[in-house]
């Protein structure tokens, strides 16, 4: 058993340090300075480990923060009536019915593990209930410090708050021996929110959650807690299947060729849908020249990857304001609504940046054409490649505009629900803002691209600074998400914000991209 | 004219693929480059065509003694798998590259002109590139490179994968086209290279090196070409 212990932490520690040096490898200056034989490099191994464990320990805490002072503070801020214990009881109920049977660290799929079982041999049944136990464990420690944290402050028993990571970490015994018992029956591995049903299911229980607070109704506290306590007798019952079960190397092979399969279709299924986003035919035609010629056959011919989706998410937005035009009509609830929707509009910049278009217009720009177009050299001589940046810059700005005005109008038709000048000011304001971020996620989707191309000649993302820009965009809309800014506020700043990065951004094109801008190896 | 390079040097970290590399290529000679595999023939054309930053070197056209740094229009590159922009067709693409580049072609000839030099079927170039065969965007790429009339036309093992017919015209029209400017060939395969090259330079512990025909025949030249190699393997 220690050694299995002993093998886990040395497998995890070792893919994660490689893929630490990996990324450092790849960051301009910090490559210059590194070592070329890293891994041989002991200063740097001791550095990389004490990364390693930084990142261990930061993950059994930041998930937790952010679940209880993110989710559940954010669902506190919905209700004004609700007392702290039924809300904090509710949500917490609530919150963690999902994470039962969509976060479950049990038998899912990892490189390590992979090592583990196929080429270290390693005792199937420890090592599966070893990886499930640090999962549990670090689920206790994580949770314990900030369930008494924030519980104590919301007025809850102290005992409670003790046993609420053990009814949680129990509770997933639930979904393991579940897994264990669909095997037996189907010979087919389950995997925690995999499923649609999985899926149905946390989106109910999320709306649940969401819209009980709105809406002011809350659950007896003490349900809530005799539901959450409820999790550890039942779970208890259910490790015993867990600790009993005998089959672990059959169904972890089992695991691990269901999931080589699945990643090896969907990346098929990636690259033939871009490759096949190309119409069969060749009657789609130009009557333009040069650059413009070889842009409008470009998007004529790419028009189901790229106009299909947005006119369809226009027409899904027009929809839903006519559908709320007509709802609001007959119901009452005009100022509620108002409210929510003035006290949402960053949470908006998050789903204008998930709807919009570049990152599919970015991979189709260069898997279907500037893959091989920058072999050329005309390609990539400096006035052609500002040429054509500015070709696509209108274009994808197109394509983003529609469904962008089009959920711009729905939000300002329900910010607009009062019926007031100040409700006309605001409405006015919202489409204009919801108009500027696709513009600026339009550019800044162009802009990553032509800076920091992020494919290599086989057409895999390999560009760790890309990677980095994007994931600290996605991160700064995401932190934006739970901001509660008042709509002026947010409204003129993110104007001014995307004025002033467009002129940076075309800036740093006009300096850079000529260089930045070609195939990599 | 004379392509020069002069101590070009290119490092992976600290391993050094090109070691200071000294040669002069001449025009109107096709020179087939040989090296056994990650000799770094392919990092060699990726620093000549400025894909990749050198670690040292200059490399720069001669003329009349003056010197000249390379433009991307001197450059032709064409690599061993086909790289064609698979959402236009034939005539699109050529319209495309005509178009662009209408100020710098010479004796410019019409659309159909250009499919006919390399036997391009008239059925087949209204067709989309994607439904192009893999020797038909060969050809195709090769065309473009032809048209666009560079100094220096790199070529990355272009008739390693083509079919004996196509890889026999491809040869033809490399004769055809070799007056005028310099062609530097990497293959692995012997017989094309002692067939179609003027010159055959080995690319050697990270320097160029001419294997010298002497009064040899071609079974005597192609041992001495082995043998050559092998001692790269021995060092």
């Amino acid at each position: 058993m220690l050694k299995t212990l002993k093998m886990m932490f040395a497998l995890r520690k070792a893919y994660k340090s490689n893929s630490i040096l990996y990324v450092l490898r790849q960051l301009p200056l910090i490559k210059k300075i590194l070592p070329t034989a890293l891994s041989q490099s002991k200063v740097l191994n001791v550095i990389v480990t004490i990364i390693f464990a930084i990142w261990e320990i930061g993950a059994i805490f930041i998930g937790k923060i952010i679940y209880y002072f993110g989710a559940i503070g954010y669902l506190r801020t919905l209700s004004d009536n609700l007392s702290n214990e039924v809300l904090f009881c509710q949500s917490l109920l609530l919150l963690t019915a999902i994470g039962l049977f969509m976060n479950v660290s049990f038998l899912d799929y990892r490189k390590d593990k992979v090592y583990a079982i196929n080429i270290f041999k390693l005792n199937a049944k420890e090592y599966t209930i070893i990886d499930f136990g640090y999962s549990l464990v670090k689920i206790i420690v994580g949770t314990l410090p900030i369930a008494i944290f924030m519980g104590l402050a919301w007025g809850l028993p102290l005992w409670f708050l003790i046993a609420i990571p053990f009814c949680v970490a129990f509770g997933k015994f639930i979904y393991a021996s579940y897994v264990l018992s669909t095997y037996e029956r189907t010979g087919v591995v389950t995997y925690a929110g995999k499923s649609l049903l999985s899926w149905f299911g946390a989106i109910a229980l999320g709306f649940a959650a969401f819209l009980m607070p709105v809406f002011e109704y809350g659950l007896p506290k003490e349900i809530c807690m005799a539901g959450l306590l409820l999790l550890i007798p039942v779970g208890l019952i259910c490790s015993v299947k867990v600790f009993t079960y005998k089959n672990y190397l059959k169904i972890n092979k089992s695991m691990l060729s269901q999931m080589d399969i699945v990643m090896k279709k969907a990346r098929k299924r990636q690259d033939n849908q871009v490759a096949d986003s190309i119409s069969a035919d060749a009657i789609e035609t130009s009557n333009k020249k040069g650059f413009e010629f070889f842009n409008e056959l470009f998007v004529k011919r790419h028009k189901k990857l790229l106009w299909k989706p947005a006119i369809n998410l226009t027409i899904v937005m027009l929809a839903m304001a006519v559908i709320a035009n007509v709802l609001f009509a007959f119901l009452g609830g005009r100022e509620i609504c108002a409210r929510i929707i003035d006290q949402m509009i960053p949470y908006f910049s998050f789903v204008v940046f998930t709807l919009n278009r570049g990152g599919a217009y970015t991979k189709a720009l260069f898997l279907n054409c500037d893959h091989s177009m920058l072999t050329f050299s005309f390609y990539k001589k400096r006035n052609n490649v500002l040429k054509l940046f500015v070709i696509r810059l209108r274009e994808i700005v197109k394509v983003n505009l529609l469904p962008a005005f089009a959920m711009g109008l729905l939000l300002a038709f329900l910010v607009y629900l009062p019926g007031d000048p100040e409700a006309l000011k605001k409405s006015l304001l919202v489409l204009f803002v919801i108009m500027a971020e696709s513009i600026l996620f339009s550019v800044h989707y162009l802009v990553l691209y032509y800076l920091l191309q992020p494919y290599n000649v086989n057409t895999e993302v390999r560009s760790v600074p890309y990677m980095i820009a994007f994931g600290a965009s996605y991160i700064l809309i995401y932190i934006l998400m739970f901001q509660r800014i008042p709509l002026e506020t947010f409204g003129f700043s993110c104007l001014g914000f995307c004025a002033v990065y467009t002129v940076i951004a075309s800036l740093l094109i006009y300096r850079f991209a000529p260089q930045t801008f070609k195939l990599k190896n | 004219m004379r392509l020069v390079i002069e101590g070009l040097t290119k490092n992976f970290d600290k391993k050094e693929v090109l070691r200071g590399i000294n040669f002069s290529f001449e025009e109107g000679k096709i020179y087939g480059l040989l090296g056994r595999n990650g000799a770094g023939k392919t990092t060699f054309f990726n620093c000549v065509n400025k894909d990749m930053p050198v670690t040292g070197g200059t490399i720069s056209f001669e003329e009349d003694g003056m010197k000249k740094e390379l433009e991307p229009d001197d450059i032709g590159y064409v690599l061993s798998v086909p790289t064609v922009p698979e959402f236009l067709t034939g005539r699109e693409f050529l319209k495309f590259f005509l178009e662009i580049n209408k100020d710098r072609i010479e004796n410019l000839k019409t659309i159909d002109e250009y499919f006919d030099s390399v036997s391009i079927l008239e059925e087949d170039r209204d067709k989309l590139l994607k439904d192009y065969s893999h020797g038909m965007k060969n050809k195709l790429q090769m065309l473009v490179n032809i048209i666009a009339n560079p100094k220096l036309l790199l070529l990355d093992e272009p008739l390693t994968t083509l079919d004996v017919v196509v890889a026999e015209e491809m040869k033809q029209i490399l004769r055809d086209i070799k007056p005028g400017r310099i062609t530097i060939f990497s293959t692995h395969i012997m017989d094309l290279a002692v067939d179609l090259c003027d010159e055959i330079v080995l690319l050697h512990h990270g320097e160029l090196e001419v294997v010298d025909k002497e009064n040899l025949d071609d079974k005597g030249f192609k041992e001495r070409i082995i043998a050559a190699l092998k001692e790269e393997q021995d060092a």
